[in-house]
C-alpha cells in the first residue's frame, strides 16, 4: 500500500523542483489557492500502486465538496516499456507504477510536474471550468454555482428553479430530505435575486469553509470575478 | 426502426427557425459563422443491430427491437476544423438529455419538437463557450478517447499548436512516438512518420504551423459542407 510515508518519499523530488507544490495529506496542492484547488490526489490502493491519480481542479465555491469525491478525472501511470522496460522483468509488463519501484520519483516529475500541471492551471476561470462541467462533468451544482460566480445570476436562478421542480416531482426520496433540499434551493434563489454582492458573500463563505476542510486555508485568497 | 433523417429534420425544424444563426447541414445543425470550431448539434440514430456492438448506445427503455421505433440521440457539437475529418463527428460534444431525463429522444413523443428547441436553445451558450484553444484544450485533455472515435492525441497537440504552444506540441508529439496514448507501447511506423512530419512543421515556426492548420481547416470545412461560412483568423500570429 502506498502509505503516507511512501507518498512523502516519492513526491519529495517533485515538490523540491516546484516551490508552488505542497503535499497535504494524500494530495499535492498548488499554492496559492483561488476559486479552484489545483493539484493531484493519490488514492489508497491495496496493491501499493500509485494509481489512479485524481486530477484536481476543485471549485471551492460549491458547497459540501469533500476533496476528490469521485467527480474529478483520474489517470493511470502505466510503465512505458520503451523507456523503463529495462527496470522490470519482461514477464512483469505491462504494469502500473508502484511506490516501491525504482525510478517512480522521476516518473512523477515527468507526469505531474510538466504539461499536465500547466493544463490544470489553465482551468482558472468559471467559463473555462464550465467547458468541463457542462460537457464532461456530472454535477449540475458545478454549473449552477459557476454561473453565479461569473455574474450570470438569471441563468443560475433559472437552473435552481429547474432543480426545485425536479426535486418536487421525485417520489423516490425521503419527504423530509426532499423538503430540506427544496428549502435550501429556495434560499439560494433568494440570495441570487438580491444581487451579485450578496451572492459573492455566500460564495466566499463556501470557499472559506471548503478551504478549511481541505487544509489549504493558509494559501486561499478570495477575489471576486464580478463585483 | 430508429428515426430517419427526414423525421429528425421535421422535429428539429422549430429549433432551426428559432435562431437565424442555425442551419441544417446533412445530419447536423450548425451555428454560423464557422471559425476554428464547428458549433451546433449532431443527431445519431442506432438500429437494433447495434446491440451486437460492445460500445453500443442502449436506450433506457429498450427491451425489444420495437422499442427503437422513432428514437434518435441529439448531442452538442464543437468539432475542431483544424483536425482533419471527413464528416461531422458526434464524439466532439456531450449528450443532450431530454426533459424526461433520457438520452434517447422519440419522435412520437407529444411536444418533442418544442422540448428539443427549448433544451437546445438553453445549450447553445455552453456550446459557444468552447471558443478558444485553451477552452477546447480542457475538453481535449479530459474527455478521453474511449467511445468517441477520436484520436485525442492528435487533437491535443494540434490544439496546443493553434494556441502557439509549439514547444508543448513538439514535446507531446515526441512523447507519443515513444509512448503512444500512454499505452506503454511506441507509435506504429505510420503514426511515427506522421508525428515526425508534424514536429518538423512545428519547428519551422508559428507562421508555417498556421499555414498547415489553415489548410486542414479549409479541407475539413469543405468535407463537412460549411466552407461558405468558414473564415480563418489565426489564434496566434
Amino acid at each position: 500500500m502506498a502509505n503516507a510515508a511512501e507518498l512523502k518519499r516519492i513526491t519529495r523530488p517533485l515538490l523540491a523542483r516546484d516551490p508552488r507544490l505542497v503535499l497535504v495529506k494524500r494530495t499535492i496542492v498548488v499554492q496559492p489557492v483561488g476559486h479552484f484547488l489545483h493539484g493531484f490526489a493519490f488514492r489508497v490502493t491495496r496493491s501499493g500502486s500509485v494509481d489512479p491519480v485524481v486530477t484536481l481542479f476543485e471549485p471551492l465555491y460549491v458547497p459540501r465538496r469533500p476533496l476528490s469525491s469521485g467527480s474529478m478525472p483520474e489517470f493511470y501511470l502505466l510503465v512505458d516499456r520503451h523507456r523503463y522496460g529495462h527496470l522490470f522483468p519482461p514477464s512483469d509488463l505491462p504494469r502500473f507504477w508502484r511506490a516501491e519501484d525504482p525510478g517512480v520519483e522521476q516518473v512523477l516529475i515527468e507526469e505531474l510536474g510538466g504539461d499536465r500541471l500547466d493544463s490544470l492551471l489553465r482551468i482558472d476561470t468559471p467559463d473555462r471550468f464550465l467547458v468541463w462541467a457542462d460537457h464532461l462533468g456530472t454535477s449540475r451544482k458545478f454549473v449552477l454555482f459557476s454561473h453565479a460566480l461569473a455574474g450570470r445570476l438569471s441563468r443560475a436562478i433559472g437552473m435552481a428553479e429547474c432543480e426545485i421542480a425536479d426535486w418536487g416531482r421525485r417520489r423516490d426520496v425521503d419527504p423530509g430530505y426532499k423538503a430540506t433540499i427544496i428549502r435550501h434551493l429556495r434560499r439560494l434563489v433568494r440570495i441570487f435575486e438580491s444581487g451579485q454582492t450578496r451572492t459573492n458573500r455566500l460564495l466566499r463563505t463556501f470557499e472559506e469553509i471548503n478551504a478549511r476542510r481541505a487544509g489549504v486555508e493558509g494559501w486561499w485568497r478570495w477575489s471576486p470575478v464580478v463585483e | 426502426m430508429p428515426a430517419t433523417l427526414r423525421e429528425i429534420r421535421q422535429v428539429a425544424q422549430p429549433l432551426v427557425e428559432s435562431d437565424p444563426r442555425l442551419a441544417f447541414v446533412r445530419r447536423a445543425i450548425v451555428v454560423r459563422r464557422v471559425g476554428h470550431w464547428l458549433h451546433g448539434f449532431s443527431f445519431q440514430s442506432h438500429g437494433p443491430g447495434d446491440w451486437k456492438n460492445p460500445n453500443r448506445l442502449t436506450p433506457r427503455l429498450a427491451e425489444t427491437p420495437s422499442d427503437w421505433n422513432g428514437l434518435f440521440w441529439p448531442r452538442t457539437l464543437f468539432q475542431p476544423l483544424y483536425v482533419p475529418a471527413q464528416r461531422v463527428n458526434p464524439g466532439y460534444g456531450s449528450t443532450l438529455y431530454s426533459p424526461w431525463g433520457t438520452k434517447g429522444w422519440r419522435i412520437t413523443t407529444p411536444g418533442v419538437a418544442v422540448a428539443l428547441r427549448d433544451v437546445a436553445v438553453d445549450a447553445i451558450d455552453s456550446i459557444l463557450n468552447v471558443n478558444t484553444p485553451d477552452k477546447f484544450g480542457i475538453f481535449a485533455e479530459f474527455a478521453g478517447s474511449h467511445g468517441r472515435s477520436i484520436n485525442m492525441e492528435y487533437v491535443e497537440l494540434l490544439t496546443h499548436a493553434l494556441a502557439g504552444r509549439l514547444v508543448t506540441a513538439i514535446r507531446l508529439a515526441e512523447r507519443n512516438i515513444d509512448n503512444w496514448d500512454h499505452s506503454g507501447e511506441p507509435a506504429t511506423p505510420a503514426q511515427a512518420r506522421r508525428l515526425r512530419r508534424l514536429i518538423r512543421i512545428f519547428e519551422a515556426g508559428q507562421a508555417r504551423t498556421n499555414r498547415l492548420l489553415r489548410t486542414f481547416e479549409w479541407i475539413t470545412a469543405r468535407h463537412l459542407g460549411v466552407a461558405r461560412w468558414w473564415t480563418w483568423t489565426p489564434a496566434v500570429e
